[in-house]
């Protein structure tokens, strides 16, 4: 009845938490591990909103480009120590938990039992003949954003490419002890300046 | 039931949670950056919800274009981080202020 009042309650409660949990922790592997809870958990929400292509978005961008990014750069500059022991109680409760959701699925198949109500009893069924005149979301930005912000869609990709260039120029160093192939040096040598022919002994 | 429901204290508490964290943690520069991250999404976020609450397309354009100054943002702050760490082999908060051009 109240399913996407819950799902949005857990979603912005879980969000919250694991934003606590960011600025709060002292390891910054994990606290990016929860940025990217606190990223999924804001995507969430924006589903349930009816924002769809907004929220797959923040997905691929933020998850897939930002916090990737973030966890090379914690990875690359090996600031802390962290001790990777993970104990064997670590990975028990994942474990339970998806073993009791898998099992409790399973068990709806065959017959009635459905501990936390997580099978659909009445099945709601959508005709698609009135559905595909609909305009979707995304088709609702493309019609804004290709043409009356034609302009700033240009800029956006002007802003990406300035980030591109500045990234690479900044980091890129050219390192002196390291040997090279030179390719015009290679073309220019012949068989005169190769070979010397030395008398050891006279 | 959604409907009645507003976002806003969400978007908002993650703001200020963010600001928070820029604000207290004063050691840990990429711990700032994260919270800088997250006061983009909260930003986003309360664009969007606007958007969809007022009915109005323009809300969801514009946090396209935060979406991408965000990752510019990031880009580049990790880029600067990157040679900091090269140069000086230390990444802290207090020293940052000895740079020269």
């Amino acid at each position: 009845m109240y399913t996407d009042l819950f799902l949005y309650f857990l979603f912005s409660s879980f969000a919250l938490l694991a934003s606590l949990m960011v600025i709060s922790l002292s390891n910054a592997v994990h606290s990016v591990l929860f940025l990217i809870l606190v990223f999924c958990n804001i995507a969430g929400l924006l589903l349930l909103l009816g924002a769809e292509f907004l929220s797959f978005m923040l997905l691929i961008v933020y998850v897939g480009a930002i916090a990737v990014l973030f966890l090379f750069v914690v990875m690359m500059l090996n600031i802390k120590k962290t001790s990777t022991t993970l104990s064997f109680f670590f990975n028990r409760p994942i474990g339970i938990i998806t073993f009791s959701i898998l099992f409790n699925q399973l068990l709806g198949v065959f017959n009635d039992f459905d501990t936390f109500g997580l099978k659909q009893k009445d099945l709601i069924w959508i005709s698609w003949i009135t559905e595909h005149n609909n305009l979707t979301n995304i088709q609702a930005v493309g019609k804004v954003f290709y043409t009356k912000y034609s302009f700033l869609f240009i800029l956006s990709g002007l802003i990406l490419l300035v980030a591109m260039l500045g990234a690479i120029i900044l980091t890129m160093h050219q390192r002196t002890d390291v040997k090279k192939q030179k390719i015009e040096l290679q073309l220019n040598r012949n068989f005169g300046g190769s070979v010397k022919f030395i008398n050891l002994r006279k | 039931m959604l409907t009645y429901i507003n976002s806003t204290n969400t978007s908002t508490l993650l703001f200020l949670i963010s600001v928070l964290g820029i604000f207290l943690n004063q050691k840990n520069i990429l711990v700032m950056l994260m919270s800088l991250e997250m006061m983009f999404l909260a930003v986003s976020f309360n664009l969007i919800f606007a958007s969809i609450h007022l009915d109005d397309i323009t809300g969801q354009v514009f946090s396209l274009l935060i979406l991408t100054v965000a990752a510019a943002e990031s880009s580049i702050g990790l880029a600067i981080l990157v040679i900091y760490y090269r140069i000086r082999s230390v990444i802290t908060v207090e020293l940052m202020s000895l740079m020269k051009g």
